[in-house]
């Protein structure tokens, strides 16, 4: 990965003490270390308490990818003196593909990456990680959803059926 | 974001917020199963912040359309209620409601908003009459041998953005004493048109195995013909054709049946529903 020597460096140090070297683009990536940035732009040593390294490094991962399919779109852009839809499209569907790939992971993990999307504010990152999620849930019986988040069931029969007579339109089957 | 135990559910140490929008993104059935897992999630998800995503934005003044003033207890009671009984709205000459599978808008434009062959015109072609289980005053009911033709139209705009939606006619098929039953080949041309972009396809209006494996083989595979079904609520549903409503900037979308071949004594049309595809 190409970088111009001009570029800032930031360090981003995890909850357990690693630190991160990331170019200040990839950085602004986050919102919230963006906001930091802006409030005082000489700081260069950023700690994030609330992520662990493990995380920390699959968020910079995403960070780099995106910002490096948007300078290389930008810069087809730049060559060509206009965008051409079909490459652009085939750019959106291999990063579509990447995200895909990204999201390969165990539930601990996807929740672990929405706490840090969202504390740190990376919004393509909350909008993957929250929709994989969403997915998961999609179409489960209660029993199927505990079984993938490891939720322990602590409803009494009775509040079972309670619940269940308020929306009974819910558990017909679909066509 | 601490270790977390094998015992613990990873989604525990979730903000309420962040599940809210996780379960927003599913539908409002799921969110009823997602309430069923533990004490703790039903919780989160009974509460107006996570059911208010389900609704639509513009819901309040949908509702101020209303023919009856719609009373909920709380935005969770307002989707189930929706979900469940749409309610009339513009006059009683439509209904609206939302998709329990995706908690998207649905509606029903009935048979007094259609364009049926002139029905109030001609008298003698089609009848009012009122059906104890059709959520409209009154349907439509034809009574003569002419060719029928039943033409609807629904804004885009009041459809829900980037959804594949379907319109289906819901009718009956009255069992003559006397005049001539609608005839087994009963076939009706179908198009919906939106933005200037027409598909087209057929219909029959009886869901006969035997005529349809005897007879129509030959205009199924010409044409990509649609058979009816039964709707659960005494009426029958058919498909008269899909739609993609990308950011409901396409204006009018408009769709219709028309004869072309047998006559259709003694069909009645409740209206012409648009709901999301599943």
């Amino acid at each position: 990965m190409a970088r111009s020597s001009t570029e800032n460096m930031i360090t981003l140090m995890s909850s357990d003490g690693e630190e991160f070297m990331v170019t200040e683009k990839v950085a602004r990536e986050c919102t919230t270390i963006r906001n930091m940035l802006e409030d005082d732009c000489v700081i260069t040593n950023i700690p994030l308490p609330n992520v662990t390294s493990d995380i920390l490094s699959m968020v910079i991962e995403y960070c780099m990818e995106h910002v490096a399919a948007a300078e290389k779109a930008a810069a087809e852009t730049a060559e060509k003196g206009s965008s051409s839809a079909p490459a652009a499209a085939k750019a959106n569907k291999d990063l579509e593909e990447w995200d895909k790939a990204f999201m390969n992971v165990d539930v601990y993990t996807l929740c672990d990456l929405i706490l840090a999307a969202n504390y740190l504010n990376v919004s393509g990152l909350l909008d993957l990680t929250i929709q994989t999620a969403a997915n998961l849930i999609k179409g489960k019986s209660p029993e199927q959803i505990r079984k993938t988040f490891h939720i322990q069931n602590d409803l009494s029969l009775e509040e079972e059926e309670k619940i269940r007579s308020q929306t009974p339109w819910a558990f017909e089957k679909s066509e | 974001m601490a270790k977390t135990e094998d015992a613990f559910s990873p989604i525990n140490s979730l903000p309420p917020d962040c599940i809210s929008h996780i379960i927003s993104l599913a539908s409002p059935r799921d969110a009823c199963m997602f309430s069923l897992t533990s004490t703790a999630f039903r919780s989160v998800i009974d509460t107006d912040d996570t059911w208010q995503r389900f609704l639509p934005l513009d819901y309040a003044s949908i509702l101020s359309r209303a023919v009856n003033p719609v009373e909920f207890s709380s935005k969770k009671d307002l989707l189930v209620k929706l979900c469940k009984h749409p309610v009339l709205i513009d006059g009683g000459k439509m209904s609206f409601g939302l998709d329990r599978f995706t908690g998207k808008k649905c509606y029903m434009i009935s048979a007094r908003a259609l364009d049926i062959d002139s029905a109030n015109e001609a008298p003698d072609h089609w009848r009012w009459i009122s059906s104890p289980d059709s959520r409209f005053d009154d349907v439509a009911k034809k009574v003569s041998r002419c060719h029928t033709n039943i033409y609807g139209k629904i804004e885009s705009n009041a459809l829900c953005r980037k959804t594949r939606y379907s319109a289906y006619l819901i009718y009956k098929v009255e069992t003559l004493t006397f005049g001539r039953p609608i005839r087994d080949q009963i076939m009706l041309r179908t198009f919906v048109n939106i933005g200037g972009h027409v598909s087209t396809g057929y219909v029959c209006l009886k869901n006969l195995q035997k005529y349809i494996n005897k007879m129509f083989d030959r205009f199924r595979d010409r044409y990509h013909c649609t058979t009816p079904k039964e709707r659960g609520d005494g009426w029958m549903e058919v498909e008269i054709g899909e739609f993609y409503n990308e950011n409901g900037e396409e204006g009018e979308i408009r769709m219709g049946l028309e004869e072309t071949g047998g006559r259709t004594w003694g069909l009645i049309v409740q209206g012409i529903e648009i709901r999301p595809k599943h």
